[in-house]
């Protein structure tokens, strides 16, 4: 009996390819201080700084892309209408991935949406009525939590969303890829595959899990999707350090995605794998770099784009969303009168004498 | 008799110039209490519960003794509050949606489009924002009508403000109805849920979608060297005063004094 690790090299197992790579220090050395560890498995290739960067995945690759938005290194699909209120449009999917299509956590995900944005598949039957005169995007729940009033609607705003995406790609240099999962929710009458926000708002969902070769499949189809989209594009891929499933199989699943990451890394100089899972949750950093429901903390964070970028990146959000302008600061004025025509039409009617 | 309040900027102080208004207004006494705007939007209740300035807004307590002759308004005694509404972002929402198209409404090729959802939240969110903000110059437990403030007027003129442009782009819109529809359908169901009644600008005093007719304009109201498109004259007072006084409640009966809507079959068969 094989394990699924039997044939990986050296550089995939955590002592050899991890720990004695900190010059002269052996493990110890790499869990005092996260410097020395995330600059040994730094890019071979770094990113350059002027390189945009598009992240797609989880949750927690929502977050990369707010702290890369806030270091001005993020591409953003859908940019949020300017002054419009911030919790609102955190409740439309705003400010959680760059791609405004909330969490993709698994490949299969991902690959559907890059091949329906190459004109290679389309899903059939993204756009669901969940009740009389509502319909939404099953590709992408969340963002609009109460879904459209209308079919026309509905298609015109996916339309729209693949358009701003390839758009986005082109004006990208990398793609950041931080996926948690191999599990998605599949309709088995389209083969289609939907977020689990998905499930709860239409029926006839099935969990679909995907193998280790169904993965490498996944993963390969992205990568021929990009290059056919963008001009020579490179692909860094991460396995998230959220654990955001409750799948059986998440943990199986997980490695599976790693080996899978890890192979089509070897496949070229524009193809990488970034231990961001490694790095963060190495033993004595898991606790200062993940909050207990999986998302980054800001040591987390900041040591996360440390390793995307190469460098500390600076200016990073609190927390929460991508800050968006609020309309207060541009609004209130213009929404004013002119005071010089207010004052002359209180006299008016206010005058001694007048009818006040 | 019903002991009316009319609160507000220079829109409250606009009202006040209805002709008439004891014989439009039957069984309602109504006074009026205007401050600038920038003084109205931080005005507060004081301990004795009187409404006026801010107390370190000296210049609006200035203009509190000249307009109304007092530095602040006893409240004691109202039986209904009528309050000039904001304009709830309306000429930023123009100002956005001059890049933007709505999803579902017919398009002007703008680059970028949201849907109605979101614009409808943001409305909400902003429109409740705005009556959390009234509520402290208001006391606890007097009706509340909020009065729609007019529309600009139809027509533009030079040297108007850059957001009334704005707005007559809107108006210029194959959807600017449905906007318009969607923009008041949302003010009317927060003012609701906050308690309060909602008065929309009169249909008569309109021109299409978020403009007033030009025949309500104040004299000089497009003079290009200080245009005016947002202050209506005494006609559009009279029709606005008038449907307020319509939607107020009956008065309560007051020992020795008749109601103020008595049954004319009633009095017949007196």
């Amino acid at each position: 009996m094989t394990s699924p690790y039997h044939d990986l090299p050296p550089e995939a197992f955590w002592r050899s390819g991890v720990a004695r790579t900190v010059a002269g220090s052996g493990h110890e050395a790499a869990l005092g201080g996260a410097m020395p560890l995330a600059e040994a498995l730094a890019l071979s290739l770094p990113i350059s700084a002027g390189a945009g960067i598009f992240v797609l995945g989880d949750a927690f690759a929502g977050a990369l892309h707010r702290g890369l938005a806030a270091c001005g290194r993020s591409v953003e699909a859908e940019p949020p209408p300017d002054g419009f209120p911030p919790a609102v449009l955190k409740d439309f999917g705003w400010g959680q991935g760059a791609a405004r299509t909330g969490p993709l956590r698994s490949a299969r995900e991902v690959a559907q949406l890059l091949a329906e944005l190459s004109g290679r598949r389309a899903p059939r039957a993204a756009i669901r009525e969940i009740a009389p005169g509502q319909f939404i995007d099953s590709l992408r729940p969340g963002v609009e939590p109460a879904g459209f009033d209308s079919h026309a609607a509905a298609i015109e705003a996916r339309a729209a969303h693949l358009a701003a995406i390839s758009k986005a790609l082109t004006s990208a240099e990398v793609v950041l890829l931080c996926l948690s999962s191999a599990t998605c929710h599949e309709d088995p009458a389209h083969r289609s595959a939907h977020p689990p926000e998905a499930a709860a708002r239409i029926g006839g969902l099935v969990p679909a899990r995907s193998t280790l070769s169904q993965i490498e499949s996944e993963l390969s189809s992205i990568w021929r999707d990009l290059r056919q989209l963008m001009d020579e594009p490179r692909l860094i891929m991460a396995l998230s350090p959220a654990v955001e499933d409750g799948w059986p199989d998440g943990a199986r699943d997980r490695a599976n995605l790693r080996i899978a990451m890890s192979r089509l890394a070897t496949r070229g100089r524009r193809l990488a794998y970034l231990p961001l899972h490694e790095v963060l949750t190495a033993p004595g950093r898991l606790q200062d770099c993940l909050a207990p429901d999986g998302r980054p903390t800001r040591a987390g964070l900041a040591e996360a784009l440390h390793l995307v970028c190469g460098t500390a990146p600076l200016g990073l959000p609190q927390g929460g969303t991508a800050s968006v302008p609020d309309s207060r600061t541009e609004g209130d004025g213009a929404e004013s009168d002119d005071p010089l025509v207010c004052e002359e039409l209180l006299y008016e009617a206010f005058a001694p004498g007048g009818r006040a | 008799m019903t002991r009316l309040l009319v609160l507000g900027t220079s829109q409250a102080a606009t009202l006040s110039l209805a002709p008439d208004l004891e014989g439009a207004l039957p069984g309602v006494q109504t006074r009026f209490y205007a401050l600038p705007g920038a003084s109205w939007s931080r005005a507060r209740l004081d301990e004795a519960g009187r409404l006026g300035p801010a107390p370190d807004d000296r210049i609006g307590r200035a203009k509190s003794v000249e307009w109304n002759g007092c530095a602040a308004l006893d409240m004691a005694g109202t039986d209904h509050i009528a309050v000039c509404a904001p304009r709830f972002r309306l000429f930023f929402l123009a100002r956005s949606l001059r890049e933007r198209d709505i999803f579902g409404l017919p398009r002007t090729g703008a680059d970028h489009a949201i849907s109605a959802g979101l614009l409808t939240a943001a409305l909400a969110d902003w429109v409740r924002e705005e009556i959390a903000a009234l509520r402290p110059r208001l006391p606890v437990g007097v009706p509340v009508s909020l009065l729609a403030v007019p529309y600009p007027l139809a027509s533009d003129a030079p040297g108007a403000p850059q957001e009334d442009a704005a707005l007559v782009r809107l108006r210029l819109r194959p959807a600017a109805a449905r906007i318009e529809a969607i923009y008041e359908a949302v003010i009317a169901a927060e003012v609701a849920a906050a308690g309060w009644r909602w008065l929309a600008q009169p249909a008569a005093t309109r021109a299409g979608p978020f403009a007033s007719a030009d025949r309500f304009a104040r004299p000089g109201a497009f003079d290009p060297a200080r245009p005016d498109l947002r202050h209506m004259n005494a006609d559009y007072a009279a029709l606005a005063m008038a449907e307020l006084g319509q939607s107020l409640p009956p008065a309560p009966p007051v020992a020795g004094m008749p109601a103020r809507h008595p049954l004319p079959a009633a009095a017949g068969l007196a």
